[in-house]
């Protein structure tokens, strides 16, 4: 009888903390669990400009050791970006935590606390070339995470905002702080075999701004609207200017608080700092499942004296079409984006040698930018050829090594 | 009793040494240049249509634009992203790893990790090794005989070996398959479970990982060995069954298991020489076009005289360990048409 209470008590003990775990997203205790009993502790400390110090603790994987400067020096950029960006960090201590194997996996989550400190998982492989962007990336998206309060309790709605608002911010800061060092990096045969490629270097207009996870279905439907909402910051940017933009970020950091109305606080604020009404542009972008695709449609032969214009997505959004004349002069007009189809004449002009829509690239969430353009003179055949010719060399290649087994 | 000195002493055993037969076996490639070149033109001719479709797909996704003057001259990820989300069939391998050397490693990858290709790409695959199964009777008559052969000859030994080797691939690409199959997941499936288990020192568990790639490697690279030697042998000693042909193979290989290996290993390490050289000198994606074709080509054709000679240098392995090596197959009646 006295065993079964025990054990009862123990159970409802057990339930209790398991449900506590659950609320809080990952419990505090998970740290050591998190690091493993392999992991080494490192420290260093972080002076802003200011005077005020950020203490870095590190718990790295006893063989992950010759990486920790790679994590100190990609953390104090990262604190040195966000501090010019959105002001001050706001904790004086900071804690990264390269998981343990068994930890590791999937996007990285929202930030822990333990007694007032925030914690960032940085996950990095043990063969990481310097090229490679981790655990650099993982650093300074976690340190963004920190600053936008992405928390695992949020709504979706709420989630996706700042989350959003953490991947723009850390492309910027990641783009600014290191720039020109990483490449698109592949692990073959299972991780054993880690490869970059130099030829495709990490751009913050790409991979930054997600532009290959909202041109990828099967990527852009797991991201559940990430990468829409990074792509809509992008072009509020094009709009309103990057000064602004900044001082929009800022207020928006300074200015947060908890609550499922985030959205509507960053528009507002986004709004008022920008001083105009921004809400036609929030109308127009804030649903992740309405696309934006913009195209010419010319003839091959050539256009001759009218330009037309094509509105191929739901997506409403106010572009500049710019034409280009043989006389090298160029006109910029204006489009509401409404219509299907407009058409531009030029009866008295020379030929129009090229036309583009959206030429400064605002609307970013256009992301089909190739037919966006249509020029004269285009080099396309060339262009195809070059690639082709390139791919058939890889294919000749390829060809080999499974005739190698013939 | 000790043997008296006047009587016969018993005939000497032929012996090849691993090297020699290797050196021998470029030496008869190069002999034969028309024969690496007939084949980097069939390597051409395979690959070609295929490049037409991918040419086509890029031309009508960039058609007139702008962007086509920004692509022209190297890689563009805004670019190769959007392709990539609309391409299909071959034209959706067109990504970062065709690359410089990643793509030489991707390839490889996704042949020892049995990934899936396109069917267009599997299509030329298939007809590719088809080819060269049809053609390793002629090759390897061809350098079992190390003398020049009329074309007519050449074609005759391929079609009469033809039927040989189908048979032979049947029982060779079963057991790859079964290594692909059934070996490679129960290793990285239940047997990586096992063994990284409470692992948490990430070297150790790329060891492991390597350890288990080099078993899926030899093993495959075994059944490859007696696959050739299998081919040899029915070639040199004109055999019709391809099970005893496996059998007559394998025993062969037992006998000199150890020389057989070090044979496999010499031309292993040649391939990895040249591939070493193929990293020194490939071009950037930015790289003028010519640069790229004239580079790739040359590797190309190495590549092919390596594994030519790798079938050569088994061939006169075997001939220096059994057959004669003056062996010629007498098929020289009638034959016209150029010399190989």
């Amino acid at each position: 009888m006295r065993l079964t209470s025990v054990l009862t008590l123990f159970a409802l003990v057990a339930i209790s903390v398991a449900a506590t775990a659950r609320q809080n997203g990952r419990k505090n205790d998970d740290l050591p669990a998190l690091a493993g009993p392999a992991s080494v502790e490192r420290t260093d400390v972080f002076t802003a400009p200011g005077g005020t110090a950020v203490h870095l603790r590190l718990l790295v994987q006893a063989d992950h050791v010759d990486q920790a400067d790679r994590y100190f020096s990609a953390a104090k950029a990262a604190l040195a970006g966000y501090g010019q960006l959105l002001g001050p960090f706001p904790s004086t201590t900071l804690t990264i935590v390269d998981p343990v194997i068994s930890r590791r996996g999937g996007p990285e989550g929202p930030p822990l606390h333990q007694e007032q400190t925030p914690i960032i998982v940085a996950s990095a492989h043990w063969f990481s070339p310097w090229t490679t962007a981790e655990p650099e990336m993982a650093v300074v998206q976690g340190i963004g995470r920190i600053y936008w309060r992405v928390q695992s309790s949020m709504d979706d709605e709420e989630w996706r905002l700042r989350e959003a608002l953490a991947a723009f911010t850390a492309a910027r800061v990641f783009a600014d702080a290191l720039p020109g060092r990483f490449a698109h990096t592949r692990r073959y045969f299972r991780g054993l075999v880690t490869w970059p490629y130099s030829d495709a270097p990490w751009t913050k207009d790409v991979d930054g701004d997600m532009v290959d996870v909202a041109l990828d279905p099967a990527a852009a439907a797991a991201d559940t609207g990430r990468a829409h909402d990074v792509l809509a910051l992008a072009t509020l940017e094009r709009v309103v200017g990057t000064e602004t933009m900044d001082r929009i970020l800022r207020a928006a950091v300074a200015r947060q608080t908890r609550t499922s109305s985030a959205r509507a606080d960053f528009e507002a604020t986004a709004g008022e700092i920008a001083g105009r009404d921004l809400t036609s542009f929030f109308d127009a972008t804030r649903r992740h499942d309405v696309a934006f695709d913009y195209a010419v449609d010319m003839p091959p032969a050539g256009a001759g004296t009218s330009a037309v214009v094509r509105h191929l997505s739901p997506g409403v959004f106010p572009v500049d079409v710019r034409v280009t004349f043989d006389d090298g002069s160029s006109r910029v007009e204006h489009w509401d984006g409404r219509d299907e189809q407009r058409t531009f004449e030029y009866a008295r002009a020379p030929a129009i040698a090229a036309v583009e829509i959206d030429p400064d690239r605002v609307l970013r969430l256009d992301v089909h930018r190739t037919n966006n353009s249509w020029s004269a003179h285009s080099h396309g055949a060339h262009a195809a050829r070059a690639w082709s010719l390139r791919w058939l060399v890889w294919f000749q290649h390829a060809l080999m090594d499974y005739a190698f087994f013939a | 009793m000790p043997s008296s000195p006047d009587a016969p002493k018993p005939p000497r055993r032929p012996h090849a040494t691993v090297i020699g037969a290797f050196v021998e076996g470029w030496r008869r490639v190069v002999r034969a240049p028309a024969i690496a070149l007939a084949i980097w033109l069939l390597t051409g001719v395979i690959a070609a249509p295929l490049a037409l479709v991918v040419e086509r797909q890029v031309e009508t996704q960039v058609a007139s634009s702008l962007t086509a003057d920004r692509i022209a001259n190297g890689w563009d990820a805004q670019w190769a992203a959007e392709f990539a989300s609309g391409s299909r069939g071959p034209a959706s391998t067109l990504t970062v790893e065709i690359l410089g050397f990643g793509g030489t490693i991707a390839t490889l990858a996704h042949l020892i990790d049995a990934a899936p290709w396109p069917r267009p790409i599997v299509a030329a695959l298939a007809t590719y090794v088809a080819l060269w199964i049809f053609l390793s009777g002629g090759l390897l008559h061809r350098y079992a005989c190390a003398t020049p052969v009329r074309s007519r000859t050449f074609l005759t030994m391929c079609s009469v070996f033809a039927l040989r080797f189908v048979r032979l691939a049947v029982v060779v690409g079963a057991a790859y398959w079964l290594v692909f199959r059934w070996l490679e997941p129960w290793l990285f499936g239940t047997l990586w479970m096992w063994l990284s288990r409470g692992v948490t020192a990430e070297p150790w568990l790329l060891v492991w990982r390597g350890v288990l790639y080099a078993i899926v490697i030899a093993t495959l690279a075994a059944i490859n060995l007696v696959a050739d030697l299998t081919k040899v042998r029915m070639v040199v000693e004109d055999r019709h069954s391809a099970l005893v042909s496996i059998g007559a193979a394998v025993r062969f290989i037992r006998q000199r298991a150890a020389r057989c290996a070090g044979l496999y290993l010499v031309n292993v390490v040649g391939l990895l020489v040249l591939a070493r050289l193929w990293l020194q000198i490939v071009p950037a994606a930015s790289a003028p076009l010519w640069q790229t074709l004239l580079a790739g080509q040359v590797y190309l054709v190495a590549r092919i005289c390596a594994k030519l000679a790798f079938m050569a240098s088994e061939v006169v392995f075997f001939q220096g360990e059994l057959a004669s090596a003056q062996y010629v197959r007498s098929t020289r009646s009638g034959a016209q048409g150029r010399l190989w």
